[in-house]
């Protein structure tokens, strides 16, 4: 639909316009945001806890401190989360593994919250390739880097992937940043992910996380994803995404089971 | 279903008044324009002596049946001279009646009711019936003459938003409009992403809009009905019009095939936009970018007798849009119509029509070494049968059927190249909707008459195809695979139509009306704007059937001899098996797209007022409409009853236009609308590094109010020979109104901190030039 958008932007080209305007928002009681995932790597693993602030207030977190946070699975193992900092909860002896349920409990300002989320078999990632590619002619665009992440779909439906690339060592594009495909069209072929990204220089080592997460995950991101580029003409009407946290909390609680490969860029 | 048992039995009640056996003559025959040979459709032919009258049909024939005597038929119509015919009536007559242009110049604003009181006397409410001269009078966007936008002038008629031809009628949606091209449905009424419609006004003749009380002749959509007619091309001698806008041009040619016998009539028109991408884009992209319409209107008949005349008319109208190498849709409408006008006597008229109905949409996405395409679309094939049978000066009766085999593609994705995706090919779904129908105008004495009917609807969603099934959160829970004819669910529905007017003086009468009307197939759009990607699904296992329930009631009142006219309507309407959508809904190439979707429950309730100038120099009119649109759904705000997206407010329209002389003709239109409900941000978090805004209550809150002027003038040229021409002048938005179409919410860039909102606007102040010719 995004090409569509090119149409009406050409269309209206001559004649559109815009301009900031005040809109009044009322304020709403703050809700609890859950912002963590268990994965298959070896923790210990964060949850960050914070509360919603109103909306043209300046951005920022507004850390929830003092909560109990407790994660347990159905191997019948339990962990007690310290807050390591303000909002940022850690586990101190979970290990997470794919094909577990993990559940989330918090007690905050005398108010239950709890999720679940079950971690997938963890689908390995059969080559990560490169290419410099040179600019497109009469683009201003310079000659950028472009991955391609190579894997192959189970042949079972019901396989969810988001992406994360890491570029030295640092978080780039998270799985927000990056599409989240779903198996239904795709089941079972052989799949080439492209990212390209003009701020990869030559030198760099890069590393692409491909993560399997669970069919509610997938609607989470999807949502979200939208809900970030909402407001257009051509886009759905935005809804809050639907988080797994209960008793009106948002924000969501996950079990992602990770493969890696890195590269260096020639 | 104990209304309807009574409403049987009132319908029995009346069949016996319908037999009588006095001394009686009729007259018949068809009015026809004496310049080009065009039937007239909805002229009055009016008999003082016997205090009653009775309208052209759709093809210009009528019928009326008096005791023998002596009368005067005073026969008139928009713009036409009326006629005066005395008849000594001893025998069944036939008379074919032509009318002349009145005196005034061609294009003269005169806004003429078909018979000057007709909106006190009959017992049609909530519709208005337009000719094409009353809407180029009215200045438009671009220039572009356009029924679509016109129509929202009206009161009860609501536009969708700036740069949409689509429109609300009485809190129905966009898609509960069943739009009538010579008897063929238009599924995508919009070019250009509706900035204009598909109606070509060279092309038209003249449209009816009904929002309430309904005939049982029409059926299928929930909210009202659109009824465009094309012309049928002059009879009389070759004639070709033009015009050069801004954005197209238009040329028509018409002609007799054989004198008087029968007549063909070509409409073209194409816009240009793109050949300025080319010559003045920017980028090279631009220059190689494709964005255009066209449509092609075609139409003929033949007279084989006086009793049998056969018409064959077609559209077809397509959009492209590409950027070379990467992307390319094109999308559009065909239809056809073949219609057989039978007269068995002179009091039974048979239309039998043969449709052919098709939307479609093909997308072509290149992608390095792949290339892949996906088409999609909606056909329909069409039987219809209409008897009106003019029983005696009390009674017309109308009745017949129609039959409708619908084909929907969903969507099909075919690859080439390196396969990154599979081939997908969603089932083609085929249903079966049959309606039967019988109504009959009757007066039950000269102040009380009524016109009241029956519909009967069934519908069957047939096999072929996998049948899925779902629970409440939209899982699958079966699949059953069904044959090719084999019935997967079927759907009856019964539709009582009344229409009740009751004369107080010979210059008012109230009038109250009850419909029921159901809508078997439903467009899914969960975008703000209109798309040609946008889907029509049938009602099915899992999509049970719209309904809507309607209720009318208004005061007519017409002031100093007829030049005002004045009326207030008040209507409550509610409607069954809505649909909305789930957060992220996907609509496109969605096999499970029915898991999508909630269902519940609408209900509608306003005022309309209209007053209305209708002779002399200065005519128009102010209508403005009061009402309320809203929704329930289980999982939507808590159940809540919420704001449609068609929710208005207010609704003010003025429409005011000048006659200076025979030169010049001047004309203004005012808008005002409360704006459309929208959902908006309240609140923020942070969740993975990204700031996500926390959204308020489905349609929440409301865009800034619409209002907007434009004004025209239109300079005749005097007639040189057979050559006429005239200037369109108009400016769209005067006092450049920064309305806004979308608002959307976005960092500052001067402080990332922040949030602010951005409203985008589409149309400042916009003058435009129109040449029109004829010869």
């Amino acid at each position: 639909m995004k090409k569509l958008s090119i149409l009406i932007l050409l269309l209206s080209g001559l004649y559109s316009c815009q301009e900031v305007i005040t809109v009044n928002l009322s304020s709403v009681t703050p809700k609890v945001v859950v912002d963590g995932s268990i994965t298959n790597r070896p923790g210990p693993y964060s949850i960050k806890l914070s509360t919603t602030t109103n909306y043209f207030s300046p951005s920022g977190s507004n850390p929830l401190s003092g909560a109990r946070v407790v994660i347990s699975d159905n191997a019948g193992n339990t962990d007690t989360l310290h807050e390591s900092a303000p909002g940022n909860y850690v586990t101190k002896t979970l290990n997470g593994t794919p094909g577990r349920t993990y559940y989330l409990g918090i007690t905050a300002s005398g108010k239950q919250y709890t999720a679940y989320s079950s971690m997938p078999d963890t689908v390995g990632m059969d080559s990560l390739s490169y290419a410099l590619r040179p600019s497109r002619p009469g683009s201003t665009q310079a000659a950028s880097y472009s991955l391609t992440c190579s894997f192959t779909d189970p042949a079972t439906l019901g396989n969810y992937y988001g992406f994360r690339l890491y570029r030295n060592g640092m978080l780039k594009d998270d799985v927000i940043d990056n599409r989240v495909i779903s198996d239904k069209l795709i089941n079972g072929n052989a799949q080439h992910y492209r990212i390209r990204d003009g701020d990869l220089l030559a030198g760099d080592s890069v590393r692409i996380d491909l993560i399997s997460f669970d069919k509610s995950a997938y609607d989470y991101f999807n949502t979200l994803r939208q809900t970030l580029s909402a407001g257009g003409p051509f886009s759905a009407p935005p809804a809050n995404p639907a988080s797994n946290v209960t008793n009106g909390g948002a924000g969501y609680f996950g079990a992602f089971a990770i493969t890696s490969k890195a590269v260096q860029l020639q | 279903m104990h209304s309807i048992r009574s409403f049987i039995f009132l319908l029995l009640g009346f069949l016996p008044l319908l037999v009588s056996a006095q001394q009686k003559y009729t007259i018949s025959g068809t009015v026809r324009d004496s310049a080009n040979g065009e039937s007239v459709i909805g002229s009055s032919i009016w008999i003082p002596e016997a205090k009653t009258g009775v309208n052209t049909n759709a093809y210009g024939f009528y019928s009326i049946t008096l005791p023998a005597g002596k009368y005067t038929l005073v026969v008139s119509y928009v713009g036409r001279q009326p006629k005066s015919i005395a008849i000594d009536l001893q025998k069944n007559e036939k008379r074919n009646i032509e009318l002349s242009e009145s005196s005034v110049l061609l294009n003269s604003v005169e806004i003429t009711a078909e018979r000057a009181d007709k909106n006190i006397s009959s017992t049609g409410m909530s519709s208005d019936h337009l000719d094409m001269q009353q809407i180029k009078a009215i200045p438009v966007l671009f220039g572009e003459v356009d029924i679509l936008k016109t129509i929202t002038l009206l009161p009860g008629v609501m536009s969708a938003g700036e740069g949409n031809t689509g429109f609300y009628v009485r809190g129905g949606g966009a898609d509960q409009n069943l739009v009538l091209l010579d008897e063929a449905t238009v599924y995508n009424a919009s070019h250009l992403l509706g900035f204009f419609s598909i109606f070509n006004a060279d092309a038209i003749k003249d449209m009816t809009l009904i929002k309430g009380g309904i005939p049982a002749e029409y059926g299928g959509r929930l909210a009202s009905v659109l009824d465009v007619h094309m012309n049928d091309g002059n009879s009389k001698t070759y004639s070709v019009k033009g015009g050069i806008g801004l954005i197209a041009s238009r040329l028509t040619v018409e002609g007799p095939m054989i004198k008087d016998k029968g007549s063909f009539l070509i409409t073209g028109r194409r816009t240009y936009a793109d050949v300025f991408l080319k010559l003045f884009g920017s980028t090279a992209q631009a220059r190689s970018s494709s964005l255009y319409f066209y449509d092609l209107n075609v139409k003929a008949n033949y007279r084989f007798s006086e009793k049998d005349k056969l018409f064959l008319s077609g559209y077809f109208g397509r959009d492209v849009f590409g950027l070379s190498g990467q992307f390319g849709i094109n999308w559009g409408n065909a239809t056809g119509t073949l219609r057989w006008n039978h007269i068995f006597n002179d009091k039974l008229f048979l239309n039998t029509s043969a449709i052919v109905s098709d939307y479609r949409y093909n997308i072509d996405i290149t992608s390095g070494s792949s290339n892949f395409g996906i088409s999609s679309g909606v056909r329909d094939y069409s039987l219809k049968l209409a008897f009106e049978y003019y029983l005696n000066d009390k009674n017309k009766i109308k009745f017949g059927g129609q039959s409708t085999f619908h084909v929907f593609t969903p969507g099909s994705i075919s690859t080439n190249g390196t396969r990154l995706i599979n081939d997908l090919n969603i089932d083609q779904k085929y249903s079966l909707e049959n309606a039967v129908y019988i109504s009959d105008e009757q007066t039950l004495t000269p102040k009380l008459s009524v016109n009241y009917g029956l519909r009967y609807v069934l519908f069957d969603q047939l096999g072929p195809g996998k049948i899925f099934h779902y629970d409440t959160t939209g899982a699958i829970t079966d699949t059953s695979v069904y044959k090719s004819g084999k019935i997967v669910q079927q759907y009856g529905s019964l539709e009582p139509r009344l229409a009740v007017r009751y004369t107080l003086t010979p210059s008012s009468s109230v009038k109250a009306s009850y419909t029921r009307t159901s809508q078997f197939i439903q467009l899914l759009s969960n975008t703000t704007a209109s798309t040609p990607t946008d889907l029509w699904v049938p009602s099915s296992n899992v999509i049970k059937p719209q309904l809507g329930d309607q209720y009318a009631a208004g005061y007519f009142r017409n002031f100093h001899n007829n030049m005002f006219e004045a009326s207030v309507e008040v209507y409550y309407k509610n409607m069954q098996n809505q649909i909305d959508y789930k957060p992220g809904a996907n609509i496109v190439l969605n096999p499970v797209v029915e898991s999508q979707l909630y269902f519940g429950k609408g209900r509608s309730y306003g005022s309309e007022f209209l007053l209305r100038k209708n002779t002399g120099a200065f005519t128009g009119w102010v209508s403005y409409t009061l009402s309320r649109t809203e929704r329930q759904f289980p999982y939507i705000n808590n159940n809540s009853w919420y704001p449609a997206k068609q929710d208005r407010t207010h609704d003010i329209s003025v429409v005011l236009m000048y006659n200076l002389g025979k030169t010049w003709t001047f004309g203004a239109v005012w808008i005002y609308a409360t704006g459309n409900a929208v959902t908006f941000p309240v609140a923020q978090y942070e969740f993975e590094n990204h700031v996500v805004a926390y959204y308020s209550d489905r349609n929440g809150y409301r865009m800034p109010a619409y209002h907007r002027l434009d004004l025209s003038a239109t300079l005749h040229r005097p007639k040189k020979k057979r050559f006429e021409a005239e200037w369109d002048f108009s400016v769209y938005n005067v006092y450049n109104r920064h309305n806004a179409y979308s608002i959307e919410f976005q960092q500052d860039p001067n402080n990332p901190s922040q949030t602010q909102a951005v409203k985008t606007w589409l149309f400042g102040v916009i003058p435009s030039v129109t040449y029109n010719f004829k010869f």
